[in-house]
């Protein structure tokens, strides 16, 4: 009895106190966001007068500029950045697609080639802060389809932040006129979205009304998933007019957008033409080839015709973004062979 | 006996005892102040000393104030405080347990808070810190709540509680493990951490975790006493008078206190529960009272030295600090097995 009552005395005192320290630890962390959080907002009134897209290329950016960036927040430039920090494989390249240059590369960024002496900061999924730090940025691109959930710790480094990515295709001209804005290269945006709806209505005015059914699969020989229309990959082939076999289907699996179809369910669509994305080291097994030494695929007609190639990983997954028109031509060529040659 | 004897053999203990007190507190103490001075210069990019410190007292050299005070300084505090707390929960389930397997890892505890943390991302998306840390928390606690509830046959037996520890955790870890698998990239890059590792942590999570933390290790510092007459057996602790299931229930309930703590800022660290209770046991026997106490700062130790690790060795590349742990982990409790049993 006397054991009981004392194990309550101290329990619940013992109770309170942490109860007490969580409720003045919430009390501090308040205290301590107002004065954060206020400047990156304060700016925003301004943000009707400088909504910076609507301006003349000629007219050039005006600092302190306040962009929406493609992760919806706001974001305040005071002035123009001077280095810059890229952190994954499409920022890097749409920074130097804009003729700037970055202090920072992640680990898998193999273009452009000027980028390969930037410090390398990691996996982008996972880059080190402090290396990112210690080169001295006063802007970091971070990418709004691998790095959303690093937001805090990177705006915890005291540098403005801009989220910019590429699911699809019209993407890639909202991420160089958000870019183009910022760097103050409104001249070199203008000229590489230009590029890109030239390549676009070329391509599709070449195009015939029938498209091919196509199947483009993502992985190792063993484990593949198949990209459907809202994936890059598929996103590009759709504006090619193409049957997707994938389309409708769930997503399942890591990638958004890619699905997984059972082998019967592909025989069955009968695509005319396969794209395969294999994942892995360089020169090692690829989809195409086990594809074609499987017995079960023998009857699907891409296989019998020879119709069955390897695109880039780093155009098509890697690095979306900055080479889409590229990507886009050597799709066509690919699916329409006798349209846009060998 | 001439009194002169008697007097050096007073001397003799005080100098035997003291030699120990040095022995069991100041090298424990110097290898984790050493730890704290490694963590803060140690990283990704190599930092003079004298700017490590320029870093450290004032913002004159910006780079090195981000480094020093924004990154290491916290995920050292973080790596401390994860030790002790996981440390802290194996000595209180080993102990109420009776059995030398024991830690929050294998008991389930946090397996729960995994999971709870889990669910609530997949199902709600994006969760502040803030939340994330009382939801683990919760999930830990369930997860005591159910070993304790399974175990529940006209009290709890330690062995009964082992087992089902053990059941329970099989069974939350592959629910974990089946919301991780059938989740997208970006659901798993936001439940990375999960994993067991400090990547990305910083002086917001410290302020969320540290009330749990402490609070827990004050109380487990309280349940000490009681503890050493858990361990007596339940017979002779029943005839000293002791509540034997309140006393477990509130073993239980600090311990799982400890690892949701633990587990909602630095994910399922593996190993440091079990391990270091051990290696404190070596040092100064089974009296709770100093159990605690060295346990606590030897866990500190080694997670802060594992992390320090993790974020050196591969870097810029972080590599798992639950892989880390295993590895000093394992051989020290290999090593302590073949020299003490």
């Amino acid at each position: 009895m006397t054991s009981t009552r004392s194990l309550r005395a101290f329990i619940l005192p013992a109770l309170l106190l942490v109860l007490a320290l969580a409720a003045l630890s919430l009390a501090c962390g308040d205290d301590d966001e107002a004065p954060t959080s206020t400047p990156t907002q304060g700016p925003a009134t301004s943000a009707p007068a400088t909504d910076a897209p609507t301006q003349s290329p000629a007219a050039g950016t005006e600092y302190p500029v306040t962009v929406t960036d493609m992760l919806g927040r706001e974001v305040t430039i005071d002035a123009l950045p001077e280095a810059v920090a890229a952190l994954s494989p499409t920022t890097v390249e749409f920074v130097y697609a804009l003729g700037g240059t970055s202090l920072t590369r992640s680990s898998s960024v193999r273009y452009p080639e000027a980028a390969a002496s930037a410090e390398d900061i990691g996996p982008s999924y996972q880059p080190s802060f402090e290396v990112i730090a210690s080169a001295g940025p006063d802007l970091i691109v971070a990418d709004s389809m691998l790095q959303p959930q690093l937001a805090q710790n990177l705006e915890d480094l005291g540098v403005p932040v801009v989220y910019a990515g590429v699911a699809v295709w019209d993407d890639v001209a909202t991420g160089f006129e958000l870019l183009g804005t910022i760097l103050d290269r409104a001249d070199e945006a203008d000229e590489a979205i230009a590029d890109l709806d030239v390549i676009k209505a070329d391509v599709i005015s070449q195009l015939g009304t029938d498209g091919p059914t196509i199947l483009i699969v993502n992985g190792t020989p063993d484990d593949f998933y198949a990209a459907k229309p809202d994936s890059y990959a598929g996103n590009l082939a759709d504006i090619l007019g193409v049957t997707n076999v994938a389309a409708g289907a769930p997503d399942v699996g890591q990638f958004p957008g890619y699905t997984k179809l059972g082998l019967e369910s592909i025989v069955a669509a009968e695509p005319d033409v396969v794209l395969a994305i294999s994942a892995g080291p360089p020169g090692g097994a690829t989809i195409t080839q086990s594809l074609s030494d499987d017995p079960a695929w023998a009857t699907v007609p891409a296989v019998m015709n020879g119709r069955v190639s390897e695109i880039s990983v780093e155009v098509f997954l890697q690095a979306p973004g900055a080479r889409a028109g590229e990507g886009l031509q050597e799709l066509a060529r690919l699916i329409y062979p006798e349209v846009f040659g060998p | 006996m001439s009194e002169g004897a008697g007097l050096a053999a007073v001397a003799r203990v005080r100098t035997d005892s003291f030699t120990r007190v040095a022995f069991l507190w100041i090298v424990p103490l110097t290898v984790l102040l050493v730890g704290i001075v490694l963590g803060l210069s140690l990283g990704a990019v190599s930092l003079s000393p004298a700017r490590v410190l320029a870093g450290l007292t004032g913002r004159d050299d910006a780079i090195a104030h981000t480094i020093v005070w924004d990154l290491r300084l916290p995920r050292v505090l973080i790596a401390i405080l994860v030790g002790a707390c996981l440390a802290a929960s194996g000595v209180l389930l080993q102990g109420v347990t009776r059995n030398p397997l024991a830690d929050p890892h294998i008991l389930g505890l946090t397996a729960g808070g995994g999971l709870a943390a889990t669910l609530t991302i997949r199902v709600a998306g994006d969760v502040p810190a803030q939340l994330v840390v009382p939801i683990a928390f919760g999930g830990a606690l369930t997860g005591a709540a159910l070993v304790y509830g399974m175990s529940w046959r006209q009290g709890v037996a330690p062995v009964r509680l082992a087992l089902a520890g053990v059941a329970v955790a099989s069974f939350l870890t592959a629910g974990t493990t089946m919301v991780l698998v059938t989740s997208d990239l970006r659901t798993q890059a936001a439940l990375s951490w999960l994993a067991g590792g400090l990547f990305g942590r910083g002086w917001e999570d410290l302020r969320t975790m540290w009330p749990y933390a402490g609070g827990g290790l004050l109380a487990a510092l309280l349940l000490t006493a009681r503890m050493n007459i858990l361990s007596l057996g339940d017979e002779a602790a029943q005839s000293l008078g002791l509540a034997l299931e309140r006393s477990r229930l509130a073993a239980i309930a600090v311990a799982a206190w400890l690892a949701g703590a633990a587990v909602s800022v630095a994910g399922m660290v593996a190993f440091v529960g079990l391990v270091v209770p051990h290696v404190a046991r070596f040092a100064t026997g089974d009296d709770h009272r100093t159990l605690l106490p060295l346990s606590v700062i030897i866990g500190a130790s080694l997670v802060l030295y594992a992390d320090t690790l993790a974020r050196v060795v591969a870097a810029p590349v972080e590599i798992p600090l639950g892989i880390v742990t295993a590895a000093i982990g394992a051989p020290s409790l290999m090593y302590l097995i073949r020299t003490k049993a």
